[in-house]
């Protein structure tokens, strides 16, 4: 009974019932960063081990880690499929635009501390989670925020502990501002 | 007793209805009103604020209470405690939002902590799989935010006998093992400091010993106990309520002398348990139903019984006259079993034994 619960799940999990919403430029690794938050757990990789699948798989694009994010969140396959930055060869796909691998800033988490705050602002609860990282703090060429002119904040990852996992890194990391 | 008001809907013979309307059809029993009261004083206990200061609300409520049902098979315990939880109805549902505020668990066979953690988190649309490595202790801890996101305010436990079947490699008394996780379990969901939450658990009389343990005074002393005997005398007034409420939903009338002693038979024939009672009677209604005729006679009762144990006509008691002095064929096998256990072996063709 109990392997039989277990291996329905992996099949197709039941859609969670504490979401978020993803946001218009939020990459797919930030929005399951903020839905492992707001359901209660500590880290991504946790949440998608939970669900049969790895963090790492999901923020790749892999099909069946895509299927399960889709399956649990509600949303559609191809968006979070477009959303993801996807290796492709030597290069990267992140919605619809190829980019070059030193082009992008994966292992370190880059934002801007007033968008931080807008989306805190917005929102009604900060138990749903809302800060999200946007796909063009990726890119390295990017030093300022074009909306607020200020300098992305980076906090440094060395260890490439929790890659791509922004609430993680919001949360148990000490930022550092990077002069342009 | 059963209310007259609630079966004056008939449905039509031999339709799937007429067995749903049957067994929805609810038989009050004097112990129902014991767990009622239990609940009731458990509900209350769920307003009271852990410091009065401050108003009422999450991370501000009071250690909660427990109320344990125990019975053997098929005596109504799980079906009682639901009904009196769906009788507060207006303390567990969000008229708004038509949110429910109570989860029901069975437990898992074989039992395992982390079992019944994913099966509370499955309740709360949460399907994590156990085999990702997470302990105990952090599957709980997500177990608690989830019923504090969910505004749950109590749980039911079913089958809690089930914790017997543990196979912990720490075994399953020692302070490791998974008996005392699961008193820990529990004394967490009680008294714990994020959200104290309210439990009604439900079992066979074995539970008792589970709260008898050491690691279970918090729960303990935060628990009513309240237990489902057997059928006596005393319930054939709830059975001829509970004939005259289902052949009226059936459009049945009776046919047989009050000489006859139905209840009474009844009683024997279920040997004393209330569930097995209402299975014989719904049995016998439909049987009727089939029949045609629009009358209910003991031929019902015969056929129903016959159908359940395959016993002749004479060991019936629904048939015999002399069915006080029958033995119950559950009891006769018991006792076969029993003798064929004692007896020395038989030698073979052979001669050697």
């Amino acid at each position: 009974m109990a392997g039989g619960d277990a291996n329905a799940t992996r099949l197709k999990p039941a859609k969670l019932a504490l979401l978020c919403e993803l946001m218009p430029d939020e990459t797919t690794a930030s929005f399951v960063s903020r839905l492992a938050a707001r359901n209660g757990v500590g880290s991504a990789a946790v949440f998608c081990k939970h669900f049969g699948t790895t963090f790492r798989k999901v923020c790749e694009g892999d099909p069946r880690a895509k299927g399960i994010i889709a399956a649990i969140s509600g949303l559609d396959p191809g968006v979070l499929s477009n959303m993801a930055v996807r290796p492709l060869d030597r290069l990267f796909v992140h919605n619809g635009q190829v980019l070059r691998k030193e082009g992008l800033s994966r292992r370190d988490v880059r934002y801007c501390p007033s968008c931080l705050d807008d989306d805190l602002e917005q929102s009604v609860r900060a138990d749903l989670v809302p800060q999200y990282g946007r796909s063009q703090w990726l890119f390295v060429i990017l030093a300022r925020c074009p909306h607020h002119s200020e300098p992305l904040r980076t906090i440094f990852n060395p260890r490439s502990e929790h890659i791509e996992d922004f609430t993680w890194h919001l949360r148990n990391r000490t930022p550092s501002t990077r002069l342009p | 007793m059963a209310n007259p008001k609630e079966c004056s809907v008939k449905v039509p013979m031999g339709s799937p209805s007429t067995v749903e309307a049957l067994r929805g059809f609810h038989v009050e029993f004097p112990r129902d009103e014991e767990v009622e009261n239990a609940l009731t004083r458990l509900v209350a206990q769920m307003s009271v604020r852990l410091d009065s200061a401050m108003p009422p609300g999450a991370g501000n409520r009071d250690e909660q209470d427990a109320l344990l049902i125990v019975g053997e098979t098929g005596t109504g315990k799980t079906r009682t405690a639901q009904r009196a939880i769906r009788l507060c109805k207006k303390v567990f549902e969000d008229g708004e939002k038509l949110q429910k505020k109570t989860i029901f668990v069975k437990f898992p066979s074989p039992f395992s902590s982390k079992e019944l953690a994913r099966r509370v988190l499955n309740q709360l649309n949460y399907s994590a799989t156990t085999s990702d490595g997470s302990t105990d202790s952090e599957l709980w801890a997500l177990v608690v935010y989830h019923l504090q996101q969910h505004d749950i305010r109590l749980i039911h436990f079913d089958e809690f006998q089930r914790w017997k079947t543990d196979r912990s490699p720490g075994g399953r008394l020692g302070r490791q093992g998974g008996v005392f996780r699961l008193a820990e379990t529990l004394n967490d969901l009680l008294v714990g400091n994020v959200w104290p939450i309210a439990l009604v658990v439900t079992g066979l009389p074995e539970v008792k010993a589970f709260w008898s343990l050491e690691a279970m005074g918090q729960v303990k002393r935060r628990t009513k106990i309240v237990h489902f005997e057997q059928m006596t005398g005393a319930y054939c007034g709830a059975m001829g309520q509970a004939l005259a409420a289902y052949i009226q939903l059936a459009g049945l009338t009776l046919d047989f002398e009050k000489t006859y002693h139905l209840e009474s038979r009844l009683i024997f024939a279920a040997d004393e348990t209330v569930g097995i009672a209402l299975e014989i009677l719904q049995a016998a209604v439909l049987s009727a139903v089939e029949r045609g005729g629009g009358t209910m006679t003991k031929r019902d009762f015969i056929k129903v019984y016959t159908d359940r144990h395959g016993c002749p006509l004479a060991e019936n008691p629904f048939h015999s006259d002399q069915w006080k002095e029958l033995v119950h064929p559950d009891h006769l096998k018991l006792r076969d079993l029993e003798a064929g256990l004692k007896a020395p072996p038989e030698p073979d063709v052979n001669g050697r034994g």
